[in-house]
Order: C-alpha cells, then sequence, then structure tokens
C-alpha cells in the first residue's frame, strides 16, 4: 500500500461518519471535518443526559405530592406544576388546610373561637343552647362562637330557597341561607355538623355532593375560612326507633366517606362521633336526652365532651 | 227581610274588622312582676335559661334600644320548644319590628319542629303570640293559660 493511500485511509472513519452523499454523487448536506463530528457527539452526549434528568425528576414530582414542612408535618401545600391531575381544570374555591390524620392539633382557649362559627342542625342547636346558658351565667365559653343551627337542617334542604315552611336557621332574628348568614358574619373558622337529616334520604353519595355544594357556597361567602367537618354522630338505637330509616350502618358509611371527601379538598375533619360511642357503636346512653325518642340528641354530659373535644383539637 | 240583611252583614263586617285592629286597654303591665311569678309559680318556667340583650339579640333579633322593658326565657332543652317572652316597645315603629322579630321567631320554632318533634311543633301551634298596645307577648307552654293569667294580674 502506498504512503498516500495509508494517509487518506486514517481520516477515513470520521470522514465516512460525517460525510454523505446521494447516490446520484450529489454532495448536498455534506458535512465535514473531525471536529464538526466531536461536536455532534458531544451534543447528543448532553441531550441525553438532560433528558433523562427532566424525566426522573418529572416522575419524582408524580410520586411525591407533599413536601415537609418546617414541623416536619406533612401537608398538601406544595403540589408543583409537574403534578398531574385530571379534576383540576376550573377554578375551586377550596382552601388546602391538613386533614385530621396528618395535622398536628392543638390546644387552644376561648379566643381561637371568636370568629368562628357553628353551622348544624338540632344536635348543634342543643350546643349553641347549653353554651348560651353557660355564657348567661358569666362563664366564658367557646369565646364569642357564633350558632347557625336548625332543627331538622341538612346539606340538602340548606341549599333551597328561604320560605316559610324552609328549615333554615335565623341570624339576628331574620331567616336566610347559610352562606347570606356567613356573608354577614365572615369567620374565619366554620364547624359543620350535619348529615343526620340526609344519609336516610339521599345516601351517602348524595350527601356528599351536597355538602360539597353547601361548602363551595360557604367559601365564596367567606373567602379563606377553614372548613371543620365534624363526623355524624351516632343514634342510640332503642324500641321506638330501631326500624327507623336512619341507622348506625349508614351514619357510620358517611363519616368514612365524609373524611375521604374532606381530605380530598384540603378541609379539616373531626372525628366527634367516636367519642360518643358506646361499645356497639351507637350512642351511649349517659350521652342520649331522647332515648324513647330519636336516640340522636345530647346530654349535657355530652356536651361538655363536645366542648373540651374543640378546645383540644385547634389546628 | 232586606233591612235584616244588612243589618247582619254590617254586624259581620264590624265583627272581622274589629279582630284587625291593636285595641288598646290602656293597661300597663308589671313585666318584671310577671317574670317573677312565672318562675316562682311555673315548675318548667323555673328550669328555663333567662334571657339578656344578647341572646335577645342572637335568639330575636331585637335590639334592646327597640325595647322599654322585656323578660324572656328560653329552653335549654333542644328537645323542648317552651319558650317565654314579653316586651313593651318603645314606640309604634318598635313595636312593629318587634312583633315582627317574634313572629319569625314562632314561625321558625314551629318549621323546625314539625318534622322531628311533632307533639312540640302542636304545643307551638296551640299557642299564640298576643299584643296589647305597646305590649307584646308569647308564652310557648302547657302552662300558656296561667302565665297569661299572671301577667293580666299585674295589669294597671
Amino acid at each position: 500500500m502506498r504512503n498516500s493511500e495509508k494517509k487518506d485511509n486514517s481520516g477515513t472513519f470520521f470522514k465516512n461518519i460525517v460525510k454523505f452523499k446521494r447516490m446520484n454523487g450529489s454532495t448536498t448536506g455534506k458535512i465535514k471535518g473531525k471536529s464538526t463530528a466531536l461536536l455532534l457527539i458531544a451534543t447528543a452526549v448532553v441531550t441525553v443526559i438532560f433528558g433523562t434528568c427532566v424525566f426522573a425528576l418529572g416522575n419524582y414530582n408524580r410520586n411525591n405530592k407533599s413536601l415537609p414542612t418546617e414541623n416536619g408535618v406533612l401537608t398538601t401545600d406544595n403540589v408543583t406544576e409537574t403534578t398531574q391531575s385530571s379534576e383540576t381544570t376550573e377554578e375551586t374555591t377550596s382552601n388546602t388546610e391538613p386533614t385530621d390524620s396528618e395535622v398536628v392539633f392543638k390546644e387552644v382557649d376561648n379566643d381561637y373561637f371568636d370568629n368562628a362559627v357553628f353551622i348544624g342542625d338540632s344536635i348543634s342547636y342543643g350546643l349553641s343552647l347549653y353554651v348560651t346558658e353557660k355564657r348567661a351565667a358569666g362563664e366564658e365559653v367557646l369565646g364569642n362562637a357564633q350558632f347557625l343551627t336548625s332543627g331538622s337542617l341538612s346539606y340538602a334542604n340548606a341549599l333551597w330557597d328561604v320560605s316559610d315552611s324552609s328549615v333554615h336557621p335565623t341570624y339576628n332574628g331574620e331567616k336566610m341561607k347559610l352562606e347570606d348568614a356567613v356573608a354577614q358574619i365572615k369567620p374565619d373558622k366554620i364547624y359543620i355538623l350535619l348529615g343526620t337529616n340526609d344519609v336516610a334520604i339521599y345516601g351517602v353519595e348524595g350527601t356528599i355532593s351536597n355538602a360539597d355544594q353547601q361548602i363551595n357556597r360557604l367559601l365564596e361567602a367567606s373567602p379563606g375560612a377553614k372548613i371543620i367537618i365534624q363526623s355524624t354522630t351516632p343514634k342510640y338505637i332503642s324500641e321506638s326507633n330501631a326500624d327507623d330509616d336512619l341507622n348506625n350502618e349508614k351514619i357510620d358509611q358517611l363519616d368514612v366517606a365524609m373524611k375521604a371527601f374532606a381530605e380530598e379538598k384540603g378541609y379539616v375533619y373531626l372525628d366527634i362521633a367516636s367519642q360518643f360511642k358506646d361499645e356497639n357503636g351507637g350512642l351511649a346512653s349517659e350521652y342520649c336526652s331522647d332515648q324513647e325518642g330519636m336516640g340522636i340528641h345530647f346530654t349535657p354530659a355530652a356536651y361538655d365532651i363536645w366542648i373540651d373535644y374543640l378546645y383540644k383539637h385547634g389546628v | 227581610m232586606k233591612k235584616f240583611l244588612c243589618a247582619v252583614v254590617s254586624m259581620v263586617f264590624i265583627f272581622v274588622f274589629s279582630g284587625c285592629s291593636n285595641n288598646y286597654s290602656g293597661k300597663k303591665y308589671d313585666i318584671q312582676k310577671t317574670g317573677t311569678e312565672i318562675v316562682a309559680q311555673i315548675e318548667s318556667a323555673s328550669h328555663m335559661t333567662q334571657v339578656n340583650d344578647d341572646i335577645l339579640m342572637s335568639f330575636y333579633g331585637i335590639d334592646k334600644a327597640d325595647v322599654n322593658d322585656y323578660f324572656a326565657l328560653i329552653s335549654t332543652d333542644s328537645t323542648k320548644q317552651d319558650e317565654v317572652i314579653i316586651a313593651e316597645a318603645k314606640d309604634s315603629q318598635s313595636f312593629e319590628k318587634i312583633k315582627e322579630k317574634i313572629q319569625t321567631r314562632y314561625d321558625s320554632k314551629y318549621a323546625q319542629t314539625k318534622d322531628y318533634l311533632p307533639e312540640e311543633a302542636k304545643l307551638i301551634e296551640e299557642c299564640k303570640i298576643e299584643t296589647d298596645g305597646n305590649y307584646v307577648w308569647m308564652f310557648i307552654s302547657a302552662d300558656a293559660e296561667k302565665m297569661k293569667e299572671i301577667l293580666l294580674s299585674t295589669a294597671e
């Protein structure tokens, strides 16, 4: 082999990589030179490395929706832009507060409740009467918390228009929708205990759906308010009410679903119901004031437990 | 015959329209004495909570500035609807406001209880809001008649 041929062969490899011709001999697109080839290879390597990093980071964020807070408690506040959600295409008014299973509760004093409102049916109406009686006697109970409570109130009928026959609570002597009263009060905390008058009629799904609608209305009326859902409380079973449509099985099913709903929406969930159950999961006899009636209303002893629980579960 | 019929019709109209007016007897009632006697004489009332100015606003929406005097009791048992309120309005305008607020309270109590406490709803139905001049009262109680007697007995 001649030296000129040898010399030609040493650069052949690189030339073959970068040089191309059309079969007809055209030289369009021909790239020549070792340095160019190296540049292309380096570019390809960098691209692969970069793409791998982006893909890996995306996987990390999808699998880890929560990030630790300063106190080590996980919250759902810090969802990154790379997290995919198929249900958040519309703007919602839900806040992003920690739930019962994640939040660290703290003991609070009366001031904590000053701008709170308690929404509920006759069970909460009883609480409002108990608190009113204590306040009238000079005791400070639940700060200046206000009550929007009414017998027979439910998530469902709270959504209806106000009428002579509706059971909306009154606020300062005027019957009005919950959201209208909340719009006047502008509370920073909204405690809700409903469901007893819902689940036997509308089932678990229907109750959750109505709850979602009502809570959205409340948040529109008082943006930024903390929503605190209290579990629907149990029923004392007696001969007179054993065949009623409302039973503890339905209540328990509702509570499970309501807890999941609260966690999904970022609301706080307080399991007050567990404070009043007997060994059979019903309302303990010492806490029931209407054992021969509906079996759902509380004694003063139950109200004391309830109030104590509220003081110990501030968020 | 025609004259007789005219007389009958006139009597009917007089009877009907007289019910629409607030015939003031001119009497003054001792509201505080009434309240004290009600609590002393009626067992159920002795277990009820006396309403203060804050409760008057939160439960009734009645502004203390609109009343000359009042006495009220509420039941703190959520399964009992017993309630007492006697108020003297400052003037006719306040009277209309107070009467409307008490009526709202009455209507709400009935609407809330008619489904889940039918016996209590019946008790509410049997009681009524009454007025005399600028005085308005409501006794929701099985002892409503006795309470009214006590009030009327204080009249001057």
